[in-house]
């Protein structure tokens, strides 16, 4: 860990939060603002008062997934605060099951692959955010362990991430179910 | 990839005479003065405060024919609208140390700064089961063998603290030391949805914790 003493120029801050960093420029800016109060303030208030300014990259998707993505606003409560997630149409991982409403026998987590992936994590939680279960692998798909018990008629919740050779990540996204 | 831009600056900077300057000016400001007057604002007092500082932002904006608006570079990605708020930003703070006299940190607080949320993450975590009092070290009243335990520990947890990612660092001190939401953190580190936050939090401080672990850190005792 360096020792950073510059505070960060204001186009390393718009830099890093346009999310277009390389991963090693990345890692020094993030390296900073673990240890400098004034420059991470500058960054939340930034990002605050920027908006959706610098959320989400403008990566050029191909014209039918541009076509069939769309903009969704999903509110879903996080302890006391209900709180808005844009889904990003340049970033997600296709979800194919489970979906809806499902039996408790054999949950089977399926997913799409991302290029480049280096290993995939699935995650089943309430919808108030506890974790559940959660497992990583090669594979797109996985298998709820028996030793979890869940309640039947339990609304869940979960999401698949690739994190790619480069640092970054994919989701699916939260997907919503419920048990039978 | 470089990000766009913005064709009201570029006239701005290109301007070939006062006139045309003037106009690309008032386009500019126009286009962005909404955004200046809610960092002006964000930094509180009156209406009459937040206007002293929005001023101030156009001059210094327009000092040295346009000096800092100039410095704008898209090359490495960064979004105009993004870089003029944290310039903004900066000076309305200039401003307010210009009239209050107070000097902004010239240096970064360094590791404790991380430690103490590693602290507060652990002890939150995982109640008494692995004390790590930084308070203790300093306490005179505390014996000598407590004091040389509470050393131990803390050089043990530094270890792993520098073990983290730079990232995972930043997240425990965006959460931990500056009390921020999951939403909020979630935007910060462009995270797709606090449930990311939750788990990656939840991941550090095992990782944490199972260091401590093998280090020998189980018990109040040890």
């Amino acid at each position: 860990m360096t020792e950073a003493r510059e505070h960060l120029n204001e186009l390393d801050i718009a830099t890093y939060l346009g999310r277009r960093m390389p991963r090693s420029e990345r890692d020094r800016v993030e390296d900073h603002l673990a240890q400098c109060d004034a420059c991470r303030e500058t960054v939340v208030e930034t990002r605050r008062l920027a908006g959706g300014h610098s959320w989400g990259r403008k990566i050029a998707v191909p014209l039918a997934v541009a076509a069939a993505a769309s903009v969704l606003f999903l509110v879903v409560p996080v302890g006391e605060r209900p709180v808005t997630r844009e889904l990003a149409a340049a970033m997600p991982l296709a979800s194919y099951s489970p979906a809806g409403t499902v039996p408790r026998n054999d949950l089977r987590f399926i997913w799409g692959s991302a290029e480049n992936a280096d290993i995939y994590r699935v995650s089943l939680s309430t919808p108030d955010g506890t974790l559940l279960w959660s497992t990583e692998g090669t594979d797109t798909v996985a298998v709820l362990p028996d030793s979890v018990s869940l309640i039947p008629g339990t609304a869940l919740v979960w999401f698949a991430d690739a994190v790619l050779k480069d640092g970054t990540q994919r989701s699916t996204g939260l997907q919503r179910i419920t048990l039978k | 990839m470089v990000a766009a831009f913005p064709l009201d600056l570029l006239k701005l900077l290109k301007a070939s005479d006062s006139s045309a300057k003037e106009a690309a000016w008032d386009q500019l400001i126009s286009s962005h003065s909404r955004l200046l007057m809610s960092v002006a604002r964000s930094l509180g007092g009156d209406h009459d405060a937040a206007m002293d500082r929005y001023a101030y932002v156009l001059g210094k904006l327009r000092e040295s024919d346009f000096r800092r608006l100039r410095a704008f570079d898209s090359s490495r990605g960064a979004a105009f609208s993004t870089w003029l708020v944290a310039t903004a930003r900066n000076l309305c703070l200039d401003h307010h140390r210009s009239i209050f006299g107070r000097n902004r940190a010239t240096h970064t607080q360094g590791i404790e700064g991380v430690l103490a949320a590693a602290r507060r993450a652990l002890n939150d975590a995982f109640g008494s089961d692995l004390p790590v009092d930084a308070d203790l070290i300093e306490d005179e009243s505390v014996s000598v063998e407590a004091t040389t335990t509470a050393r131990h520990r803390n050089a043990c947890l530094r270890l792993e603290v520098e073990s983290l990612t730079p990232r995972e660092r930043l997240l425990i001190t965006l959460r931990f030391r500056d009390d921020l939401s999951a939403a909020r953190i979630a935007q910060v580190l462009g995270l797709p949805t606090p449930f990311h936050v939750y788990r990656q939090l939840h991941s550090i401080l095992e990782h944490l914790r199972k260091g401590l672990e093998r280090r020998g850190i189980e018990s109040p005792d040890d």
